[in-house]
């Protein structure tokens, strides 16, 4: 049975996921799970919102894909545009984009 | 510190209720390790890798 494990930002995504994606992919027989990136502390102190880290985000990524790799398994992600941190890949190249233009879809693997 | 912090993973169960039943399961220590080098126990529980969100 596919498997759907999406990674999100945080509380707000984990939100949609469970409460409008679960149900969509159920209808197709698609199990989704959710892992937020984002907690309410960080090192201790408490953390209020804010930008995504992109290596937090990759190795948390990777680390999951390591523990799912049967073929039966998809990953995908949730991450808010708004603020998005420049190391994110490809980010310079996303920025030259035209946004009035018509919409882009952009495939590409994980560096390293 | 959130109280699930002052435990270690082989004292933890999770208890979640997915449809009309109770399922109650031991996460596994080996595969947290990982996670723990990383983050604290309530970090991992507010990332949903333990399970047991509230819903």
């Amino acid at each position: 049975m596919i498997r759907l494990h999406m990674i999100v930002q945080g509380q707000t995504e984990e939100a949609f996921v469970n409460q409008v994606l679960v149900n969509h992919f159920g209808y197709f027989n698609v199990i989704v799970d959710v892992r937020a990136v984002e907690t309410s502390r960080r090192h201790g102190r408490i953390y209020r919102g804010g930008l995504l880290d992109y290596q937090r985000a990759k190795r948390d990524l990777v680390r999951w894909m390591r523990e799912d790799q049967n073929n039966d398994a998809f990953f995908s992600t949730m991450f808010d545009l708004y603020a998005l941190p420049d190391d994110f890949p490809a980010y310079a190249a996303a920025q030259r984009l035209n946004p009035n233009g018509p919409c882009h879809c952009a495939r590409s693997s994980l560096p390293g | 510190m959130t109280l699930v912090d002052y435990f270690v993973p082989e004292q933890i169960i999770v208890v979640e209720r997915p449809d009309r039943e109770t399922l109650f399961h031991r996460p596994d220590p080996d595969e947290l390790q990982d996670w723990l080098s990383e983050y604290s126990l309530a970090e991992l529980w507010e990332k949903n890798v333990l399970g047991g969100r509230p819903s």
